[in-house]
């Protein structure tokens, strides 16, 4: 599965990108991704597939837990769920 | 596939990781230990106690005025309109109009087109009206006054030259359940 960045989502960042507030443009309060959740946010570019992302992230943090995957498709469900990104066109599940 | 997260990836790592290879540790290493955590939408939620550092006030303005009231040859003295200021969204009160002394009249609030107020009730010679208004956070409202009486019947009828005198009490209610006020007097005269 592939996703892009939702064409009705405003973002601004913090410089450095540690924090990102979006707003849907049918939505009237913006969220916030951190840390973790940030990172994926700049994964999601319409080119890498699930797999590319879970594979940058499982090389760039240490996870303990053992439930990196699972959590990151629950996140990814999440922003899908709000509209902020989009499966691309062509991209099965 | 394992690729370097790069310019990908947060400049905040980027940044923790320039500072480390200045100690000779490998970019890899220090970016591959950073602990993971939940990733989670946050929710961006106005603060409230922004909203209630507002304190709304009520003050009756150009007290003493000439005045009019709706029915009759009456006129009189009393304030224009009702001011309230760092209004926190919708407000609520009641005006009560209570006579001073002997009278032999009762002053309510002249409801009109939009009025904000609700139908004037009398108990004796008090009148109470209610009324239900709101603007945004921190912003004034401004409410205009209108008047009328209801007379005794004869022989209690009042007299040429009369003038009864009254106070006026507005109670404002406000988001904490207690209540600021502000008072005036009102007077009717009687040609």
């Amino acid at each position: 599965m592939i996703w892009h960045h939702s064409g009705h989502v405003a973002q601004v960042c913090t410089e450095p990108r540690a924090r990102v507030a979006l707003l849907h443009l049918d939505a009237t309060q913006p969220v916030v991704l951190e840390g973790p959740a940030a990172v994926i946010w700049d994964l999601i570019d319409g080119q890498r597939s699930e797999q590319d992302i879970f594979a940058e992230l499982e090389a760039t943090f240490e996870d303990q837990s053992g439930q990196m995957q699972a959590q990151v498709e629950g996140f990814l469900a999440s922003l899908e769920a709000q509209r902020l990104i989009e499966a691309a066109r062509g991209a099965s599940r | 596939m394992k690729t370097t997260l790069g310019a990908q990836l947060s400049e905040v790592l980027n940044a923790e990781v320039d500072a480390k290879e200045e100690n000779g540790v490998s970019r890899r290493r220090v970016v591959a230990g950073v602990a993971w955590s939940l990733p989670v939408i946050a929710t961006a939620i106005a603060a409230p106690a922004a909203a209630a550092s507002y304190v709304p006030t009520v003050t009756l303005i150009g007290a003493g005025s000439a005045i009019t009231y709706s029915q009759g040859n009456r006129s009189g003295t009393g304030p224009t309109k009702i001011h309230i200021a760092g209004v926190v969204g919708a407000i609520g009160g009641s005006v009560i109009i209570e006579p001073v002394g002997t009278v032999h009249a009762r002053i309510g609030i002249q409801p009109t087109a939009g009025s904000v107020f609700s139908t004037s009730s009398f108990s004796g010679n008090t009148s109470t009206t209610t009324f239900a208004a709101g603007t945004g956070t921190g912003q004034a409202l401004d409410i205009p006054l209108g008047f009328f009486d209801l007379e005794d019947a004869a022989p209690n009828k009042p007299k040429t030259q009369d003038v009864y005198n009254y106070v006026m009490t507005v109670l404002l209610t406000v988001p904490n359940a207690q209540s600021v006020k502000a008072q005036a007097n009102l007077t009717i005269s009687f040609k």
